[in-house]
């Protein structure tokens, strides 16, 4: 019977009905079901539950810096740094658009944030300069990926939400994949620029260097104050994350005027609409979660998966192939509240680390953000850079080849994702 | 009568707007305070972590309420957007029934906790446990409210205009 509700929610789920009320439905169905078993009122206590947790405070907040630092023309500022830096490489705004999203990875955590705001100036100077319209989609969408990889990154706190997990140690979790993620994207803009002879610019001078520098020199502090804070204890996690709202608020009004205070209600209330979208999903987990363990799906899976391999590095391929399939029908958040509940217990009895289990799952997850055919970010690109969508879908291959290479090196090599963590006191 | 209730809901739309905004806003003092008091100045405020968890509370509910009057909830929609426009008007009326349903399921099993919390003391702060069950229940009549205008108003012939899906990652 449970079964048949658990079937029942993910065609809720398919035909479009909204995510976090399937997840309700499914459960209320399944304590209707039972009688007297279970009171009702565990629905309204698990959702409170689900929130009413102070790690989950950074999750606005890091919103709302994000927010700002797009509206604020700290992006803009960080494009023209990079250019002055990697200009004269061949292919120099493939290049521009990884590195730009490098650092901005390091404050916004949002994949589509950072893909808005690169897109909209970067694409139509890709094109101007005679790129391909697909490779100009395409490296968009591969620089936005680092954003929830590198830290801060919003998935990695709801995962420490629902693993009850550290979420600095998840944060530190994901630099080398980030870092490994962002040199071979550039390796790729490398290859492609080459066999295709796309331009580079003039060369800056160090005095230009310098320049740029010193005007993109307020948003390039914002993720060293938020990473180096974090990592040397001077802020907790969602201290870091208000510091960072307050930094880029000051700057955005202040220094550099591209925010007036007349837009400060627009700006708060979108992020906390984008907090409230994202923290319903956790709400709604908790009825959910009752389904997933009365019926006992978790275990089926744990048994199932173990007949076939007890070798943690086996069973994570098979988990990450699981994932990836998954990635192509549902979006990565509501997927990983969905599923995380039903594979962790698969990992705690296989003995995998449960920070390598996290960054593993997020890393997949965001994979699916890129890869066809409903990887989010390729529709935002073309949606933002105004380019049809198919040659997106092709160019992307390459850079998805290689995200795929590092998730395979994250499972294979547990030290990638666990070693950095490790070193915090 | 119909116009008389959409006006009146959308005053109810821009108060819960600023209501989310105050919220995003207060979160960011509160925990730059505790920044504050651990670094520079001694604040006279206690346990403001309790206070922030409330206030997300409210964030998330109120703030899902408003998303989903304006269609930014997320729905995966691989097969809906492919259906003929009757079929998909159909299931937009399924859809919206049920969770009027579930609203209103939840909205009632949160007055109990209410009832119930109204007189729990919320650890080191001046609030009681209803606090946080009550932003269910508020949200709860609130999209109940919102719903319902949105079946009236589709009844009445009067295009529904859902926005296109945004992510969240």
């Amino acid at each position: 019977m449970l079964v048949l509700l658990f079937i029942a929610f993910l065609l809720a789920l398919l035909v479009g009905f909204d995510v976090g009320f399937s997840m309700i439905l499914s459960a209320w169905i399944g304590i209707e079901a039972g009688g007297d078993a279970v009171d009702p009122a565990m629905m309204p206590i698990s959702m409170v539950a689900g929130v009413d947790t102070y790690a989950l405070v950074q999750v606005p907040l890091f919103i709302l810096a994000g927010e700002l630092m797009n509206r604020g023309g700290l992006t803009l500022r960080l494009i023209d740094w990079a250019q002055a830096m990697v200009g004269r490489v061949k292919g120099s705004l493939g290049h521009v658009s990884i590195l730009t999203n490098l650092v901005m990875a390091g404050v916004s955590g949002s994949a589509v944030a950072d893909a808005v705001a690169t897109g909209k100036p970067l694409i139509p100077a890709m094109r101007k300069e005679g790129y391909g319209e697909g490779f100009a989609g395409a490296v968009i969408a591969a620089g936005a990926l680092l954003g929830p990889i590198i830290p801060p990154s919003i998935p990695m706190v709801v995962y420490a939400q629902l693993s009850s997990q550290s979420v600095v140690k998840l944060f530190m979790a994901g630099v080398v994949p980030g870092l490994l993620l962002a040199v071979g994207f550039m390796g790729v803009c490398s290859i492609v620029a080459g066999v295709r002879k796309y331009p580079s610019r003039p060369p800056v001078s160090w005095r230009g260097k310098a320049t740029a520098t010193g005007r993109a020199g307020w948003a390039l502090l914002m993720p060293v104050i938020i990473i180096g804070g974090i990592r040397f204890g001077l802020v907790t996690d969602t201290e870091a994350a208000a510091v960072a709202a307050i930094y880029a608020l000051l700057v955005s009004l202040f220094i550099y005027r591209g925010v007036r205070l007349r837009d400060m209600k627009a700006i708060l209330y979108e992020s906390g609409r984008s907090t409230a979208v994202i923290l319903f999903l956790l709400a709604a987990a908790g009825p959910f979660s009752w389904l997933v363990a009365e019926s006992q799906i978790s275990q089926t899976v744990v048994d199932t998966i173990q007949q076939l391999s007890t070798n943690p590095v086996i069973v994570l391929l098979i988990i990450n192939a699981f994932l990836l399939l998954i990635g192509c029908i549902i979006e990565p958040l509501p997927a990983m509240i969905i599923f995380l509940p039903v594979l962790m217990p698969l990992g705690a009895q296989l003995g995998i680390d449960p920070i390598q289990f996290g960054a593993v799952v997020v890393l997949n997850l965001m994979i699916g953000l890129m890869h066809p055919p409903i990887g989010l970010l390729l529709f935002v690109v073309s949606s933002v850079g105004k380019i049809k969508i198919g040659p997106v879908m092709w160019e992307v291959l390459p850079f998805l080849a290689w995200a795929l290479i590092v998730l395979t090196l994250t499972i294979v090599f547990p030290q990638l994702t666990i070693w950095l963590p490790a070193q915090l006191k | 009568m119909i116009d008389l209730l959409d006006n009146a809901l959308r005053l109810v739309e821009r108060a819960m707007e600023w209501l989310v905004a105050v919220l995003v806003l207060g979160l960011v003092v509160i925990v730059a305070s505790q920044f504050i008091d651990r670094h520079f100045v001694s604040l006279p405020m206690a346990a403001p972590d309790a206070y922030a968890r409330v206030m997300l509370v409210w964030l998330t509910f109120i703030g899902f309420a408003l998303a989903v009057k304006n269609g930014h909830n997320i729905r995966v929609d691989l097969i809906d957007t492919r259906l003929p426009p009757f079929a998909r008007r159909a299931l937009e009326y399924v859809f919206d029934a049920v969770m009027l349903l579930l609203t209103i399921v939840i909205g009632t099993n949160g007055w109990r906790l209410v009832v119930i919390g109204h007189d729990q003391e919320r650890l080191g702060t001046v609030l009681s446990e209803a606090w946080p069950s009550g932003a269910l229940f508020v949200a709860c009549i609130i999209l109940s409210l919102f719903i319902g205008l949105r079946v009236v108003l589709r009844l009445a012939g009067r295009e529904v205009v859902r926005q296109p899906q945004i992510g969240t990652e």
